[in-house]
């Protein structure tokens, strides 16, 4: 009986819904953490009756014919790039991007790779890091001397010295955009890679065309909602169930056939 | 036989129960039920025969074409259909039709399905340009960015959408018809169209599969005793 294997697909197919549901939730707190669904496509079909045939010599046709379907697969795990929330933090070298893009960050192998993540702070040599220590592109050194630093909305990082002059350009963050950024793959630590489907990553300055801004002394929240998702685990729970029940039922009808004899 | 031909379909119906259920979160399904008929033979004994004995047989489906839940998900490019019609796809093996409206950018800027296929507009494929700025959709399924219309997404409709091969992926293909344009349709942008199961309905068709089950195998057993018995005692007049 195909109905069975087509239960089983179903909950194999609950269980990654599930499996998703729990790493949003995992990652509520996750500073530009995007969230992630589950998206499920039909499998084949097997054609018992098929349509468009010929049913009489007089040329009469099946209008609608009988397929079977086999079940459920998933499809793709699509991240949801829409924007987090901002929260204020003290923290200077917390930069949120309101908008599109990504930060580059340069990986210790010579990779790029990309992040929404901007709880950034300064290595001992100056340099703006991640809290990983990886630097920032395009490298931005803070001299050790200044106070503090302003970043402005186009990312200009200007360095506050101590004898009063005025402030000194010390650099500019980058940012890069993609096609589709759902393509991105993720990487772990809040950091994404270049893949064929993304598209090549098209830098540029924030503020300008198409490019998001930076807020200083702030950070993009997951855009995780707490309630969608315990929506979204319930109806998964009861669609596991739901599968499960198919294939009780259908071991009942087998037993019912095997205990004809 | 009687027993098998009722058992063979009640099969059927359970492996399509099946399958609506496990696609109860596949965005654009439609639930399927399968139809069927009496078919009516004269038994094989030369005179007298008694009364034609009625098979029954796996006739056609019925599909419900009723519009899913449509669940708001804030990606610009997810688009439901509300209301009679199917989004179009060039695929290798020609076009094909669905109702999974959820849309993304390949790396060359054109609006694909999660497979990678191209979707149709009404003049050839879609493409926007992330870089030029923001892009909007309208309810006619129209890409506006920067005040300039990039294209339109064609939405076609059957006069028989039962007619459809359903080809998986979430695609259905024509056996025939040519489409025609939607009528008194339009596209709901930033929402994706659910299933159209409706679990309590396909729980109770399960039951009710699983006791005529029961039952017809009760029928099969309690003929093959009849007959047993019936051999035996005219074995004993012999």
């Amino acid at each position: 009986m195909r109905a069975l294997n087509t239960a089983a697909t179903g909950m194999q197919a609950q269980q990654l819904n599930v499996e998703v549901i729990a790493n949003n939730i995992a990652n509520m707190n996750t500073t530009g953490f995007k969230r992630q669904r589950a998206e499920f496509q039909d499998l084949l079909y097997q054609n018992v009756e098929r349509m468009g045939v010929t049913s009489s010599d007089a040329g009469t046709i099946v209008p609608t014919g009988v397929q079977v379907g086999v079940g459920v697969k998933a499809g793709s795990v699509y991240r949801v790039t829409e924007q987090g929330g901002i929260i204020q933090s003290t923290n200077a070298y917390d930069v949120a991007i309101q908008g599109e893009g990504y930060y580059i960050i340069q990986m210790p192998d010579g990779r790029d790779a990309f992040t929404r993540a901007g709880n950034f702070s300064l290595a001992p040599d100056g340099q703006i890091v991640t809290e990983d220590g990886f630097i920032v592109a395009p490298g931005i050194s803070v001299p050790q001397e200044a106070l503090g630093v302003s970043i402005n909305r186009e990312g200009v990082v200007q360095a506050i010295m101590p004898d009063g002059s005025d402030p000194q350009d010390v650099g500019a963050l980058e940012l890069a955009r993609f096609v589709n950024p759902a393509g991105l793959e993720a990487i772990g630590d809040n950091l994404f890679l270049e893949t064929p489907a993304s598209g090549t990553a098209n830098r540029g300055q924030p503020g300008s065309v198409g490019f998001g801004t930076i807020q200083q002394g702030f950070l993009e929240t997951s855009n995780v909602n707490a309630v969608t998702e315990i929506s979204a685990l319930i109806t998964a729970q009861r669609a596991y169930e739901m599968n499960s029940k198919v294939i009780t039922t259908t071991d009942e009808m087998l037993r019912t056939a095997s205990n004809l004899r | 036989m009687v027993g098998l031909s009722a058992q063979q379909v009640l099969q059927q119906r359970m492996d399509m129960t099946a399958n609506n259920l496990a696609n109860m979160t596949t965005a654009g399904f439609k639930t399927e039920r399968l139809l069927t008929r009496e078919l009516s033979e004269r038994p094989a004994a030369a005179q007298d025969s008694p009364a034609d004995i009625a098979f029954v047989d796996a006739w056609t489906l019925q599909r419900d074409f009723s519009t899913g839940p449509l669940e708001q998900t804030g990606n610009p490019l997810d688009l439901a259909i509300e209301g009679e019609g199917f989004f179009v796809v060039q695929t290798a093996a020609g076009e094909a039709y669905t109702r999974d409206g959820r849309f993304t950018l390949d790396d060359q800027g054109r609006v694909v399905t999660r497979v990678g296929e191209p979707v149709q507009g009404e003049n050839g494929p879609l493409t926007i340009d992330i870089n030029a700025g923001q892009f909007s959709i309208s309810r006619e399924g129209t890409i506006t960015q920067n005040n300039a219309q990039l294209g339109t997404f064609r939405t076609v409709a059957f006069n028989t959408p039962a007619a459809l091969e359903k080809a998986g992926n979430n695609l259905w293909r024509s056996t025939g018809e040519t489409p025609r344009a939607t009528e008194n349709s339009h596209i709901a942008p930033g929402f994706v169209e659910g299933s159209n199961v409706n679990a309590v309905s396909e729980l109770t068709q399960m039951i009710e599969i699983s006791r005529a089950y029961q039952a017809v195998s009760k029928l099969i057993a309690q003929s093959d005793e009849l007959r047993s018995t019936s051999i035996e005692k005219l074995a004993r007049v012999g």
